[in-house]
């Protein structure tokens, strides 16, 4: 199948007063027609980042210091800021956290999702209304006609993010970047939100790249999964290899620390001491290495490199996976 | 009134007035509505919900943060629930404290940690050097350093800032400790330490807790005793054990069902409770609170209230199938 989407050594800088700070670096991944790729990190691990990088929408004090994000073969980072917003939108689409400050609250809810209609479809005013009554109707919003008139105060979380997911759709995009969509939300609205997505994905054979920090979201939703720790990509692999055959030490400390139901519940929970490297920290090795319990001497002074696996499964690390259950 | 009941909530309603139109009709959001419990001495009440279901008013209405509209209240056998704010002060501040949901809010981002800490003590009269002391010994139990009294939480990341919040409510040597959300602003890898810590200084301390979260499979590991609530009611409660392993109100097995889990290999089931029947005032309703949403409600769910009754040892529940 061809790709979708590459993404090519991609590093992202902050300059902040005159100093250099290094956000992401060395994000190599690749994404295929109607798949969905989870990226899993902590907050500051560059997973938003990254995504913002891909779409052109960085900060002012950030840039893109090297690396290629060819989609369908053309690197879209080279391209013009009118060619580039013609393809946000329509051909990749981003969701963002927090449904309530997503949306103009001056602004009806007609407004905004005619707004995104008429820019990459044209047609009449008439077509978009119908369209934006097609689409509130789709992520299963009722009296689609008259909620369409009600500013965002009247919805309610969920009802947002299905505005905004309704928004998001409303172009047909190849690609989908959900950023954290459901974290802001109640666990049963989250189900209901995730369950919708899925079904949209698959209805429309979307790509998919859903942003998260929940490994149970993560289980639910995902064919595939990147983990971010410190601006890097410190394992990839399907959802079946990360989650029951996790070869990096971080991924396995994520795992072991998360509550879940199907696990017993121990005296105490297993924890990772330690906070995450902050971005002033000048790191010669692994980001990990403070925090990781096989950390050596080479871990502290020595970038790791790739470790590879069956089926394209990596992990940045200096030691491979069967070591570290020796240890 | 058994001994090692710290806290008794009997029939706690708290109503707050909004009005709405031109004729200003006062109407009322009945956070939380009838709601009795005990909390024995030593162990962790977990209070599920989501975000609205009053389970943050409880916890601030039995710390009396908030006046209550009706009901009782005891603290050790003495009745606080109608006492003067004067007069709640020095009782709170003295065995009464509280752990807010987002430790970059809840901490004055110009003070530096040692004045965060004092200020507690320095309520109740402490000098300065006591304050010092106990600032220092707490910043140790919660796992930082004394070197860090002279920073300001700018300085400090989500879970540190959390450790702070933590130290700063046992000050005063408190005996009770309303837990509101306390891990839900965290990052995953610091969850846990921060679930841990707590722990230890229940036992290290003797600690009660109010532990509010949305999280059952968190509540359940942290609690002796569960209460579920909705719309401002408890709809079930029991053993922690007797409420995770076998639910029984449809509520429960709803919240139950909806958390991800990353092991389980089936895909969720669609959710009904439609938030079109949440609106803000649902519960003017006659009958369950729940009715609306319920895929087992009957005719009869709309027309009575149900109460909470014991179908186990142990084991409430607020529900007309039982």
């Amino acid at each position: 199948m061809d790709k979708l989407m590459e993404v090519n050594n991609l590093k992202t800088i902050f300059r902040l007063n005159g100093k250099v700070l290094t956000a992401i670096q060395d994000i190599n991944f690749e994404i295929y027609p109607g798949e969905v790729l989870g990226v899993v990190g902590e907050s500051g691990s560059g997973k938003s980042l990254t995504m913002k990088s891909i779409m052109g929408i960085l900060p002012e004090n950030a840039m893109i210091e090297k690396g290629k994000v060819l989609y369908k073969g053309v690197n879209i980072l080279n391209l013009k800021e009118r060619e580039k917003r013609k393809l946000r939108g329509k051909e990749i689409s981003m969701i963002f956290q927090d449904p309530m400050t997503a949306l103009n609250p001056l602004r009806t809810v007609e407004y905004h999702l005619k707004e995104v209609i008429s820019r990459h479809q044209g047609g009449g005013k008439l077509y978009s209304r119908e369209k934006a009554i097609e689409m509130l109707k789709k992520v299963g919003i009722r009296n689609a006609e008259e909620r369409m008139k009600q500013y965002p105060h009247e919805f309610s979380g969920g009802m947002r993010q299905r505005v905004l997911i309704a928004m998001a759709l409303s172009c047909e995009p190849s690609l989908l970047i959900a950023d954290e969509p459901v974290t802001a939300l109640d666990v049963t609205t989250q189900v209901q939100i995730l369950n919708l997505l899925k079904k949209l994905q698959t209805e429309h054979q979307m790509a998919t790249i859903l942003i998260t920090h929940d490994l149970g979201v993560t289980s639910d939703m995902c064919t595939r999964v990147i983990i971010m720790y410190g601006g890097h990509i410190m394992e990839e692999g399907t959802k079946n290899q990360i989650i029951f055959h996790p070869n990096h030490p971080y991924t396995r400390a994520l795992l072991r620390s998360s509550m879940d139901r199907e696990k017993g519940v121990a005296k105490r929970l297993y924890t990772i001491e330690g906070y995450p490297p902050s971005l002033y920290e000048h790191l010669q090795g692994c980001p990990f290495e403070k925090r990781c319990r096989f950390a050596s001497e080479k871990c502290r002074n020595e970038v790791p490199e790739y470790q590879y696996y069956e089926d394209g499964h990596r992990t940045l690390c200096h030691f491979r996976g069967e070591k570290l259950d020796e240890r | 009134m058994k001994d090692d009941v710290l806290i008794s909530v009997k029939n706690l309603k708290k109503y707050f007035p909004v009005r709405r139109g031109i004729l200003k009709e006062k109407k009322y959001i009945k956070a939380v509505d009838g709601v009795c419990i005990d909390i024995h001495k030593g162990e962790t009440f977990g209070l599920v919900g989501e975000s609205g279901c009053g389970k943050s008013t409880l916890g601030k209405c039995i710390i009396r943060m908030y006046d209550i509209t009706s009901g009782e209240i005891y603290f050790k056998n003495k009745e606080i629930g109608k006492l003067k704010s004067s007069e709640i002060k020095s009782s709170r501040n003295n065995s009464m404290q509280i752990v807010f949901q987002d430790p970059y809010s809840a901490l004055d981002p110009s003070w530096t940690v040692a004045k965060i800490l004092s200020e507690p003590l320095i309520q109740k009269g402490a000098s300065n050097k006591e304050c010092m002391e106990r600032g220092k010994y707490l910043l140790n139990k919660v796992g930082m350093t004394e070197m860090d009294m002279e920073r300001r939480p700018y300085e400090f990341s989500g879970g540190q800032r959390q450790r702070i919040g933590i130290a700063r409510a046992l000050m005063s040597n408190p005996e009770f400790v309303v837990c509101d959300e306390p891990i839900s602003a965290l990052d995953v890898s610091v969850q846990a330490q921060v679930i841990n810590l707590l722990k230890d200084l229940q036992e290290e301390f003797g600690l009660t807790y109010l532990f509010a979260s949305h999280d059952l499979s968190i509540v359940r590991y942290m609690s002796d005793w569960i209460g579920v609530m909705y719309s401002g009611k408890i709809v079930e409660s029991g053993y922690s054990d007797k409420v995770y392993k076998n639910p029984l109100h449809p509520y429960t097995k709803i919240l139950l069902d909806a958390i991800p889990s990353i092991y389980s290999e089936k895909r969720k089931k669609d959710i009904t409770i439609s938030p079109e029947n949440l609106d803000n005032f649902s519960n003017v309703y006659e009958g369950c609170p729940f009715a609306y949403s319920c895929e087992y409600a009957k005719e009869h769910c709309k027309e009575g209230k149900p109460l909470l009754q014991e179908v186990q040892s142990g084991h409430f529940v607020a529900c007309f199938h039982y």
